[in-house]
C-alpha cells in the first residue's frame, strides 16, 4: 500500500514539490476525481549498483529479497527494492533511515564492486491513484498499464511525456511516480493538465 | 439553378421521405457562404447542401472551374471547405464527412470574389495554355525570378487559406493505447471481425472515422441481414461490442498511418460535431496504438469514368448518390443518367427510380445480363447498352449530355449521338479496394484483372484484409474473411475463440467485374474538346497525362509529380487508377507493369494540433530549477536557459541596465565577496576499486596520485582528439570520486562514461551514479569569503595551510552538513559549497544574511562569465566548438606524457594535430578599450585585401572588464601564438573596421596572488 509512506517527514528542508500547494479539480462528468496524487515527501532513496553477490547484505539489512526479476520491486515493510537494469536497483525506505541503511550495507558487503549512493534529495517519488489514473498516465507514458500486464509489483523505466520516469506499480489501481527533482513541477503541471477530463486532487 | 436559389430559407427541395439515417426531430440550421440553411442531425454538410439543393460548393485548384460533390466519403477531392471563423478557422475540410451542428459556419474555398462568378475561370479558358508541367516549362527563366513567380502562383493556384490568427485556440490531446487486435474499419466486416476476434476476451479496439458503425451498408436500401434490415444487424453488432468490456470503440476516428512493428495512428474527432463543446475534452486526440494484431477493413473508393465534362456539380459516384437517398434522405437529381461499366451502378438506378427521379442507364458494356439488370428493366427504368456518356455540359450544375454507342473496351464512337437534358450524372468505373493502410506498412499488391483493381497480396506486418479492401466486394465473402481473420488474429495473440455464423444475407446476386473503359471518346482529336477530369483535386485531365507520356514520362512516380495527379488533401483516392490505366494504354504496357506510386501516411490529413497535443506552452520542454530558484525570483533576477535549466542570468537593482549589474556584481567578487548559485553543475559518483584507473582514461591528466580529499581540474577528449567537457574531480576517499561537469553536458558525460565501462572496458570494477540533483551548491568568491563563512558559523579551521586551494572539507555551516570545495572559476578565493538539495535554499539565504556586513552580492551567470575571462578561463562550448585541442588552447601541460592511454590520446598524435595554422586561443585587446568586440566576429590581417578576404578566425568571448577598466577578448585565430603582439582586424557588417592586439588570454591578476585571499 501507498499509504504505508505517508507518514510525516522527520527530516526538516524542503522537497521538490513542497512550494507547491494543494489543489483539486471537479470531475466534469460528476463523481469521484479520477486522479488523486501528492509527493511522498523525503522518502529515502539509495541507488544500488552491483550484481547478485550483494543477497545477503541486502537481504539482511533491508527484509527485502534481492535480487528482484527484471522490471519487478520487493516490498518488505516499507521498504522496496527495485529493479532498474541488470546491475542497478533502487531502495526506497522510510524517511530519514536512507543514512543507516546506506552506512549498514556499506559495512557489511564484504567486496570491493558495488556503489551505494544517496540520491534521497535527487529523486522526487509521487503516489498516484485514482479511477482514472492509467488513461491520465496512458497520455504520456507508452507502457502498456493493463494490470494483467503491469499489475502490482511490476515497476519500468519510462517517459511521461518529456520527463524521464521510473513507475511502480501497487495494489489496488495505486502507482509510484518516480522522477528527477528538478521535473518534479513538470510532472506536476503535466498531470494536473492530463487529468483535466476525470478530475483530480494534488494533496500535500 | 436560379430556381434553387430563390427557394425560401429552410426549404429543403430535394430531401425525400424515405427512412433513413437522419433524425428529422432534431433541425439544425448552418451558415454556408453567407446563407443560412436548415438541415437535420446525423447530415454531413454534403447532404444538407444538396438537401437544400446546393451542388456548387467551390472552385477547382488550377482552372477555377466549379466543382460540386463527387463522393459521400473520406475519398472527397471537390467539396473542400473552410470551417469556422477567425482563429479557430480550418480550411480544406471535406464537407462529405463534417456532421452538421446548430450554428456551424462554413465558407467555399478557391474563389474571388464568389463561388459563382469567380475572376480566375479566365484560367479555364485558356486552358489549353496550361497543360501539365506549364509552370515548369514558363517559369525557368530566369531562375532568379522563381520566387516572385512562385507567390503569384501560390496565389492563383491552391485551396484553402488557414486562419489569420495562427494560434489555434482549441485543445488537442494525444494517448498512448495498446491492443491484442486493431480493427480499422467499422463496416459490415470490421464489426464482425471485431465480435469474433474479441469474444474469446482479447482486448480489441475498433475505429472507423465515420459517426456511426456500418460504412457502406448504411447507405444501402435493398440488404436485408437476417431477415432485418441492414441496419438493425448494424446496430444489434455495435450494442453487443459496446458491452464488451474488452472492446472500445472509436467512432469518428481514422486509422491514418500504419508503422513498423504494428504502431499505427489514430486521429479521433472528440468534440468536432458538437454545438456545444465542452472545455474539459480535447476538440480532437490522437491516439498511438501498439497492436499485436491489425484487422484492416477499410472498404474500396468507387472510381469515376473519365469523360468530358465529368467534373460538373451534378456529375457524382453511383454509390454516393445511392448513400444519400438511403441515408441522408436526399436524391441529388430528379432526371438522371446512370453510366456505368458494371452491375453495381443499378442500385444507384433503382434507387433514384424509387425516389421518383426519371432514370436512364447507359451502361458501358455490350451485353449486360443478371437480376439487376433484370430488375431496373422491369420497373421501366430506359438501358442503353454498348453506350457511353461522352460529354457532360452545364455551367455550375450538369445540364446536358451526349450519349454515344461506343466500342468494346470504349476507344471508340460507333454511332450516332443523343442529346438529353439532366441535373444529375450518376458514374460508376469500377470499384478500387482502399489498400492504403495495407500499403503503408509495405504490403504488396496484385492486379485482379477481372475486377479491374489492385488488391492486397501478402502482408508484412502481423494483419489481415477483410472485405472490400481485400477486393471482396460481396458482403457475404467479406463477412467470411471477417470471421476467418477474427479467428486467426485472436489465436495469434493467445486467445481461443468459437467461429461465429455468418448471417443470412437477403440481396440481389450481383456481378462484381468490371468492364475496362479508362478514357470515354468525346470525337475531338486528342488536345482538343472539352476536359476529361482524371484527377478533380488537382485539375489533371486525360489528356495531361497522354501528353506526359509522350514527353518520356513512363514512372508512375514521375508521371505523379510531373503532373501532379493523386498529390494533394485526397491523394488521388478517386483518380490513382484511372490515371495509371490511362499512362499504361500511352505507353502501350499492362497496368501491373506500371504499378501503384507509394502509399504514406497519413491516409487522410491530420490535423496538426492533435500530433503535437498538449507539446504546447509551458508544457513544451520541461524547466529545471534549482532548489534555490525562489530566492533568484524574489530578488528580481533576469534568466537564461542553460539547456533545460533556468539560471539566474543577473540581478538588477532598480534601473540598473543589464551592462551597471554585471559590472557590479563582477567588482564585488573582487572587491569583497560575490554569491553564485552553481547547483545546475553535473556531479556524478564514481565508486569502485579502479575508480582511479577508470578517471585515468576519460581524462588526459593522472589521477593515481592525487590525494584522499584533493581537487584536480581534467580535461575529458572524444576519441577524435577534440575537447569534449571539463571540470574539477575531488577524491572523496580511496575508490571513491566525485565529478563535475559543464551543466550542459551532464547527461552527455554520464552515458558516455557509461557507454565506456559496459562496451570497451567491463573488467573495471566502477559504477557512476548521477548526483546532480542531490546536492545544492552555492559559490562564494571573494577576498571576504572566509571571513562570510567564518561569520555564518563553521566548524572547520579556514587557514591556507589547513585547508589549501584544490582541497575538499566536510563540515557543517550554520548546523547544515556541507561538503566544501576550495576550488575557484573566478581565480579569488573561493569555496563551492554543496550541501543537500532539500537545504539549498536554507543555505543560500544563510549565507547572504551571514555576509551581508561584507556587502555579499549575488552574481549570475553573466558574471560568472566575465570573471572567469578576466583569468583567462575557457568555457567548453564557448571557447571550443568540437573541433579543439588541448594544445589549440595552449594547455599542453594536461596532456600526461606518461599514462599508457587515455580516450583521444592517438588521435592528438597524428601530424595535422601539430600543423601552425591550426586555430589557437588568444586574448586581444581592442585599441579603444570602450569598444566591446562583437562574439563571432571575424579577424583578419589586411582589413583592406579583396574579397573574400582571408579569414583568420573568430572571437569566442568578448565583455567589459570592470576589474581591467576596459573591454577584454579572447579568440580562436589560425597560428594565433605567432601573433603574439600584432595588430589583427575586424571588419564590420556597418562598414567600419575594429582593430586590436594579440595577448596572452589572461587580463587579470596573471600571478595568481588572489587565490588565497
Amino acid at each position: 500500500m501507498a499509504n504505508s509512506f505517508e507518514s510525516k517527514p522527520v527530516f526538516s528542508g524542503e522537497t521538490a514539490l513542497s512550494n507547491q500547494s494543494a489543489s483539486k479539480s471537479n470531475n466534469p462528468s460528476g463523481g469521484a476525481v479520477g486522479l488523486i496524487f501528492h509527493e511522498m515527501q523525503h522518502l529515502g532513496k539509495l541507488n544500488i549498483r552491483g550484481d547478485h553477490s550483494l543477497k545477503a547484505a541486502i537481504k539482511a539489512a533491508t527484509g527485502c529479497h534481492f535480487p528482484p526479476l527484471a522490471n519487478h520491486f520487493e516490498t518488505a515493510g516499507e521498504r522496496r527494492i527495485v529493479w532498474l537494469g541488470p546491475d542497478e536497483y533502487l531502495l526506497l525506505c522510510e524517511s530519514g533511515k536512507e543514512k543507516a541503511l546506506h552506512d549498514t550495507l556499506t559495512n557489511t558487503i564484504k567486496r570491493s564492486h558495488f556503489a551505494i549512493t544517496d540520491v534521497s534529495d535527487s529523486l522526487c517519488a509521487l503516489s498516484l491513484s485514482g479511477a482514472a489514473v492509467r488513461d491520465v498516465l496512458a497520455k504520456g507514458c507508452s507502457l502498456d498499464l493493463l494490470p494483467a500486464k503491469f499489475g502490482a509489483g511490476k515497476c519500468a523505466q519510462s517517459l511521461l511525456a518529456h520527463a524521464g520516469i521510473t513507475l511502480m506499480a501497487l495494489p489496488d489501481d495505486t502507482f509510484i511516480l518516480i522522477c528527477r527533482t528538478s521535473f518534479a513541477p513538470y510532472v506536476h503541471d503535466w498531470l494536473v493538465d492530463a487529468a483535466l477530463e476525470y478530475g483530480y486532487q494534488f494533496t500535500v | 439553378m436560379s430556381r434553387l436559389s430563390k427557394a425560401p430559407m429552410g426549404h429543403q427541395i430535394a430531401r425525400i421521405d424515405a427512412k433513413c439515417r437522419i433524425d428529422r426531430s432534431v433541425p439544425v440550421t448552418f451558415t454556408f457562404d453567407g446563407r443560412t440553411y436548415n438541415g437535420f442531425a446525423g447530415d454531413t454538410l454534403a447532404s444538407a447542401l444538396l438537401a437544400n439543393g446546393v451542388h456548387l460548393v467551390g472552385r477547382s485548384f488550377k482552372y477555377h472551374r466549379p466543382r460540386g460533390i463527387l463522393s459521400a466519403g473520406s475519398e472527397e477531392p471537390n467539396a473542400l471547405i473552410r470551417l469556422g471563423k477567425g482563429a479557430g478557422a480550418e480550411p480544406n475540410i471535406r464537407a462529405t464527412q463534417i456532421e452538421i451542428f446548430d450554428g456551424l459556419y462554413a465558407e467555399s474555398q478557391n474563389r474571388t470574389p464568389s463561388l459563382k462568378f469567380d475572376v480566375g475561370a479566365i484560367n479555364s479558358v485558356l486552358g489549353r495554355f496550361f497543360p501539365a508541367g506549364f509552370y515548369y516549362k514558363t517559369f525557368m527563366w530566369p531562375a532568379s525570378m522563381w520566387m516572385r513567380y512562385e507567390h503569384v502562383i501560390r496565389h492563383a493556384a491552391g485551396l484553402g487559406k488557414v486562419a489569420d490568427d495562427h494560434t489555434d485556440p482549441d485543445r488537442y490531446e494525444k494517448t498512448h493505447a495498446h491492443c491484442d487486435i486493431l480493427v480499422a474499419g467499422g463496416g459490415a466486416a470490421g464489426l464482425m471481425a471485431a465480435l469474433q476476434a474479441a469474444s474469446g476476451g482479447a482486448r480489441v479496439i475498433l475505429a472507423d472515422e465515420q459517426n456511426e458503425f456500418g460504412g457502406w451498408l448504411l447507405g444501402e436500401a435493398n440488404i436485408s441481414i437476417d431477415e432485418q434490415p441492414a441496419t438493425s444487424w448494424i446496430g444489434k453488432m455495435t450494442n453487443q461490442l459496446a458491452a464488451m468490456p474488452n472492446v472500445k470503440l472509436l467512432p469518428r476516428t481514422t486509422v491514418f498511418g500504419y508503422m513498423d512493428h504494428n504502431f499505427l495512428t489514430l486521429n479521433e474527432r472528440v468534440t468536432d460535431h458538437l454545438s456545444k463543446r465542452p472545455a474539459h475534452l480535447p476538440r480532437q486526440r490522437m491516439w498511438k496504438v501498439r497492436a499485436q494484431q491489425v484487422i484492416i477493413a477499410q472498404g474500396a473508393h468507387e472510381r469515376p469514368l473519365v469523360f468530358a465534362g465529368n467534373d460538373i456539380p451534378g456529375v457524382m459516384l453511383a454509390g454516393a448518390v445511392r448513400t444519400y437517398i438511403n441515408r441522408y434522405g436526399v436524391c441529388p437529381g430528379q432526371r438522371a443518367i446512370v453510366m456505368c461499366n458494371n452491375d453495381d451502378a443499378y442500385k444507384t438506378a433503382i434507387d433514384l427510380h424509387r425516389a421518383g427521379a426519371r432514370v436512364l442507364i447507359a451502361d458501358l458494356r455490350a451485353q449486360p445480363t443478371g437480376p439487376l439488370f433484370q430488375a431496373a428493366h422491369n420497373v421501366g427504368i430506359d438501358i442503353l447498352v454498348g453506350h457511353a456518356v461522352i460529354a457532360a455540359y452545364g455551367t455550375h450544375r450538369v445540364a446536358r449530355v451526349e450519349i454515344a454507342p461506343v466500342n468494346h473496351n470504349a476507344t471508340a464512337i460507333i454511332g450516332e449521338v443523343i442529346h438529353r437534358d439532366c441535373d444529375l450524372v450518376a458514374m460508376s468505373g469500377g470499384l478500387s479496394p482502399a489498400v492504403h493502410l495495407h500499403s503503408q506498412a509495405r504490403g504488396n499488391l496484385q492486379w485482379d484483372e477481372g475486377k479491374l483493381c489492385f488488391r492486397p497480396s501478402a502482408t508484412h506486418e502481423p494483419s489481415f484484409n477483410i472485405g472490400a479492401c481485400n477486393g471482396s466486394f460481396d458482403l457475404v465473402a467479406g463477412l467470411k474473411e471477417a470471421v476467418r481473420a477474427g479467428t486467426k488474429a485472436a489465436a495469434a495473440s493467445g486467445f481461443k475463440t468459437a467461429s461465429l455464423t455468418v448471417p443470412d444475407v437477403t440481396t440481389a446476386k450481383q456481378n462484381w467485374r468490371s468492364a475496362a473503359a479508362w478514357k470515354i471518346p468525346n470525337g475531338h482529336l486528342a488536345g482538343r474538346g472539352p476536359k476529361a477530369f482524371v484527377d478533380f483535386q488537382n485539375d489533371v485531365t486525360s489528356n495531361d497525362i497522354t501528353l506526359a507520356a509522350r514527353e518520356g514520362y513512363q514512372s508512375v512516380e514521375h508521371l505523379k509529380r510531373y503532373t501532379t495527379t493523386g498529390m494533394g488533401t485526397d491523394q488521388g483516392k478517386t483518380s490513382n487508377i484511372n490515371a495509371l490505366a490511362i499512362l499504361a494504354d500511352a505507353l502501350g504496357n499492362e497496368i501491373p507493369e506500371i504499378g501503384t506510386t507509394t502509399f504514406r501516411m497519413p491516409y487522410t490529413p491530420s490535423n496538426i494540433g492533435a500530433i503535437a497535443g498538449r507539446d504546447i506552452g509551458a508544457l513544451f520542454d520541461p524547466v529545471r530549477l534549482t532548489r534555490m530558484d525562489d530566492w533568484h525570483r524574489a530578488a528580481g533576477a533576469k534568466f537564461e536557459h542553460v539547456g533545460q535549466w533556468m539560471r539566474a542570468w543577473y540581478y538588477p537593482e532598480e534601473s540598473e541596465t543589464m551592462h551597471d549589474a554585471v559590472n557590479r556584481e563582477v567588482r564585488a567578487a573582487r572587491t569583497s565577496a560575490g554569491l553564485l548559485d552553481a547547483s545546475t553543475l553535473g556531479k556524478i559518483d564514481i565508486q569502485g576499486s579502479d575508480a582511479a584507473e577508470f578517471l585515468n582514461r576519460v581524462y588526459t591528466n593522472a589521477w593515481n596520485k592525487l590525494g584522499i580529499g584533493k581537487c584536480r581540474y581534467g580535461l575529458m577528449l572524444k576519441d577524435d582528439g577534440m575537447i569534449m567537457d571539463d571540470g574539477v574531480t575531488t577524491r572523496l576517499g580511496e575508490n571513491h570520486f566525485h565529478m563535475t561537469t559543464t551543466t550542459g553536458g551532464a547527461a552527455g558525460v554520464l552515458d558516455w562514461m557509461e557507454e565506456w565501462l559496459q562496451t570497451e572496458w567491463p573488467d573495471l570494477e566502477v559504477y557512476l551514479t548521477s548526483v546532480t540533483e542531490q546536492w545544492s551548491v552555492a559559490t562564494l568568491s571573494g577576498p571576504n569569503a572566509a571571513k562570510i563563512l567564518e561569520e555564518a558559523g563553521i566548524d572547520i579551521d579556514l587557514s591556507s595551510a589547513n585547508f589549501p586551494f584544490m582541497s575538499m572539507k566536510h563540515a557543517h555551516i550554520g548546523g547544515l552538513p556541507a561538503r566544501i570545495f576550495r576550488i575557484s572559476f573566478t581565480g579569488e578565493l573561493s569555496y563551492e559549497i554543496n550541501v543537500a538539495a532539500r537545504h539549498g535554499l536554507a543555505l543560500w539565504t544563510h549565507l547572504m544574511k551571514a555576509g551581508a556586513a561584507h556587502g555579499i552580492t549575488p552574481y549570475g551567470t553573466e558574471a560568472m562569465h566575465v570573471l572567469r575571462a578576466e583569468k583567462g578561463f575557457i568555457i567548453v562550448g564557448q571557447e571550443t566548438d568540437g573541433s579543439v585541442t588541448p594544445h589549440d588552447l595552449g594547455m599542453d601541460w594536461i596532456i600526461s606524457k606518461t599514462k599508457p592511454d587515455f580516450i583521444g590520446k592517438r588521435a592528438l598524435s597524428r601530424e595535422s594535430m601539430g600543423y601552425s595554422d591550426r586555430k589557437h586561443l588568444i586574448g586581444l585587446l581592442c585599441s579603444d578599450p570602450k569598444t566591446v568586440i562583437p562574439e563571432g566576429a571575424h579577424a583578419v590581417i589586411d582589413p583592406d585585401q579583396p574579397l573574400p578576404m582571408d579569414m583568420l578566425g573568430q572571437v569566442t568571448s568578448s565583455y567589459f572588464s570592470p576589474n581591467c577598466g576596459r573591454s577584454i577578448a579572447m579568440a580562436m585565430l589560425k597560428g594565433g601564438r605567432a601573433l603574439m603582439g600584432q595588430t589583427v582586424y575586424f571588419p564590420m557588417l556597418d562598414g567600419t573596421v575594429l582593430d586590436a592586439k594579440v595577448v596572452n588570454p589572461i587580463f587579470y591578476d596573471p600571478k595568481g596572488a588572489r587565490i588565497d585571499g
